[in-house]
């Protein structure tokens, strides 16, 4: 149940199943696809503006729907992250939509629906949103969304490398995104079997000690136990938020210690996620890590 | 299964699980019980200070462990919340901590422990801690707690009750406490339950869309579906407003998310992280009127 590649002159949906986004922020987003030789529609709900959430559960769960079921459409791009696809989960066919494979591309919050549809079987693309198009981003950022929509390889040579945690090398299906919302799925049916996967793992805006509960959660589920490998982005902002009184421990003092005993090859500041320059990376594929040379490679295509 | 009685001249440890604290903050609370009539202990690493941990996981699931195992202590209080109780969990042999019988009381991030022992069929104490009690509470709240303590489950007068969001009267075992550390016990060996159940679920300084997600993890994993009705304290000091996500009042994020599937449910029921709050027994049954706001226990909390 692999997507397909696009081609010039394909259609590029972009939904908004979380948070809403200023419709101008979605501006250069579209000239870039456009420029691409993309066709670009805007799914009714990026107009739309309900408290925290674009447009109600209802109204975004159809986008999402008739994105996967439209033939005419091609690939599905989430306009932002924020929250919001949780409250989708009732309301969506997966096993369904599954069966009409799309790229599907967004992180943050986009993660609950990465856990939904690679548990279902159908791969899906941790990557940039149409938000992250207006501002100047290191050559890599584009270059890996445009390779991945197009079927190539998403690592690009210049981007940065991780940092070694864990010396050595597995393989395995990249599953995971952010660390609340893996949180979040457990227990739910919309979650990916774990066991020998590479798990990748970030957040944003976390304080240090949530950072820690959502480590000893996967810790206490079993899920750390089970993987074969971690692939860390960054706990972005993370460092800068204690409280006054709170104790001078940084995230990746928290991530180590709660990751003491696991001893599968890790490696961290791997360019993903809540980051200024990140890559798009396909979730729900076999991957091939090296934690001492900080690298990740795709061992098959998102695409068929 | 009853508690073992907190009897005059009986012990009661106090243990520090989850995050440190200074040792000012045990005075208030310490004067209290031994006025009261009660001795108090402070286990030997209650005062330990590692970063937002009050010792290291051994430590503090070392002194957890002989306050239950001592039979010369009828009771453990934990100081505070904060965070911590998860790490605990490969440390800690609840069945043996169920079979002392013995009261643990505290609420927040004591959560995980009050779930792994009432699933234990021992019942627990939503209380108070020494950090909760060295600032001024209303008058109920010294007299709930004291009462408690004593077994009496009475409401005490001057105590508010919840506001109703739907009606309906309700019995069962009372579960739940802090919605994020009920969230985190999910899918661990020592998850939440609450199939039947009159649900408590509270929390402090969760960001509205968080609070959103929470519930909606309730809702996802079938949880909130099961209970029999929801008390519901307050979010306190939920952040009004988050940077382009944006807000909405924690009580209409609440109706929202639960009243839609019209069990009896009550808001600003007064436990938690509120100014004012009730001690209030875990795992023991309840009888839960919504249009009253009341919640009355059904049997002892004592031998």
């Amino acid at each position: 149940m692999k997507p397909k590649a696009l081609n010039p002159g394909d259609t590029i949906r972009i939904v908004a199943p979380s948070s809403p986004l200023p419709d101008k922020e979605l501006d250069a987003c579209i000239a870039k696809l456009t420029a691409w030789g993309f066709k670009v529609e805007l799914a009714s709900s990026v107009h739309e503006h309900w408290r925290y959430l674009a447009a109600n559960d209802a109204a975004r769960a159809k986008d999402i729907t008739d994105a996967f079921l439209d033939p005419n459409v091609h690939a599905v791009l989430c306009a932002r992250g924020g929250y919001g696809c949780a409250r989708l989960l009732g309301l969506l066919d997966i096993a369904t939509l599954a069966k009409h494979p799309k790229l599907l591309i967004g992180f943050s919050d986009i993660t609950t629906l990465h856990l939904a549809f690679n548990a279902a079987g159908m791969p899906t693309v941790h990557g940039i949103m149409g938000s992250y198009f207006a501002k100047e981003r290191e050559p890599w950022v584009l270059d890996s969304f445009y390779h991945v929509i197009t079927g190539s390889d998403p690592i690009i040579d210049g981007s940065p490398r991780a940092q070694c945690l864990v010396p050595g090398t597995s393989q395995g299906r990249l599953l995971g995104g952010c660390l609340t919302l893996i949180g979040d799925a457990q227990g739910t049916k919309h979650v990916p079997d774990f066991k020998g996967a590479i798990l990748l793992i970030e957040d944003v805006g976390e304080k240090g000690y949530r950072v820690d509960a959502r480590l000893t959660q996967l810790r206490n589920t079993g899920v750390l136990h089970q993987v074969a490998g971690i692939v860390i982005g960054e706990m972005t902002d993370t460092d800068t938020m204690r409280d006054k009184d709170a104790p001078e421990v940084t995230w990746k003092e928290i991530v180590q210690e709660r990751l003491d005993g696991i001893r599968v090859p890790t490696m961290w500041d791997f360019p993903i996620g809540h980051i200024k320059n990140p890559l798009s990376l396909p979730l729900g594929i076999r991957v091939e890590m090296d934690a001492e040379a900080g690298s990740l490679r795709y061992l098959e295509s998102v695409c068929d | 299964m009853a508690l073992r009685p907190i009897l005059a001249g009986d012990t009661i440890r106090l243990v520090s699980p989850a995050s440190p604290l200074t040792p000012d903050k045990l005075d208030f609370i310490s004067e209290l019980l031994r006025n009261e009539g009660y001795k108090v202990e402070v286990a030997p690493h209650a005062l330990e200070w590692i970063d937002y941990l009050a010792g290291t996981d051994e430590q503090r699931a070392e002194d957890l462990m002989d306050a239950f195992a001592d039979d010369s202590v009828a009771a453990v209080l934990c100081t505070r919340g904060g965070y911590g109780c998860a790490r605990l969990l490969p440390f800690l042999d609840f069945d043996q901590m169920a079979n002392s019988n013995k009261a643990l009381m505290g609420f927040s991030d004591v959560t995980t422990l009050h779930l792994a022992l009432n699933r234990r069929g021992l019942p627990t104490i939503h209380s108070p801690m020494a950090l909760t009690l060295h600032f001024p509470r209303e008058d109920f709240v010294y007299e709930s707690f004291k009462r408690v303590l004593r077994g009496d489950l009475a409401r005490p007068a001057g105590a508010p009750t919840g506001e109703c969001v739907n009606p309906g009267v309700v019995e069962g075992e009372v579960v739940g406490g802090c919605l994020c550390l009920l969230t985190d016990s999910i899918g661990t060996k020592e998850p939440l339950e609450t199939k039947g159940k009159i649900f408590l679920i509270e929390d402090v300084e969760e960001m509205p869309h968080r609070l959103d997600a929470m519930l909606t993890v309730l809702i996802n994993t079938g949880l909130a579906e099961q209970a029999a009705g929801f008390v519901i304290g307050e979010m306190t000091r939920t952040a009004e407003y988050v940077p382009g996500i944006g807000s909405r009042p924690w009580e209409d994020i609440v109706k929202e998310r639960l009243g839609p599937l019209g069990k009896p449910m009550v808001i600003n029921f007064p436990f938690g992280h509120m100014k004012g709050m009730l001690t209030l027994p875990l795992g023991l049954q309840a009888r839960f009127d919504a249009a009253a706001g009341t919640l009355d226990y059904l049997e002892p909390l004592f031998q």
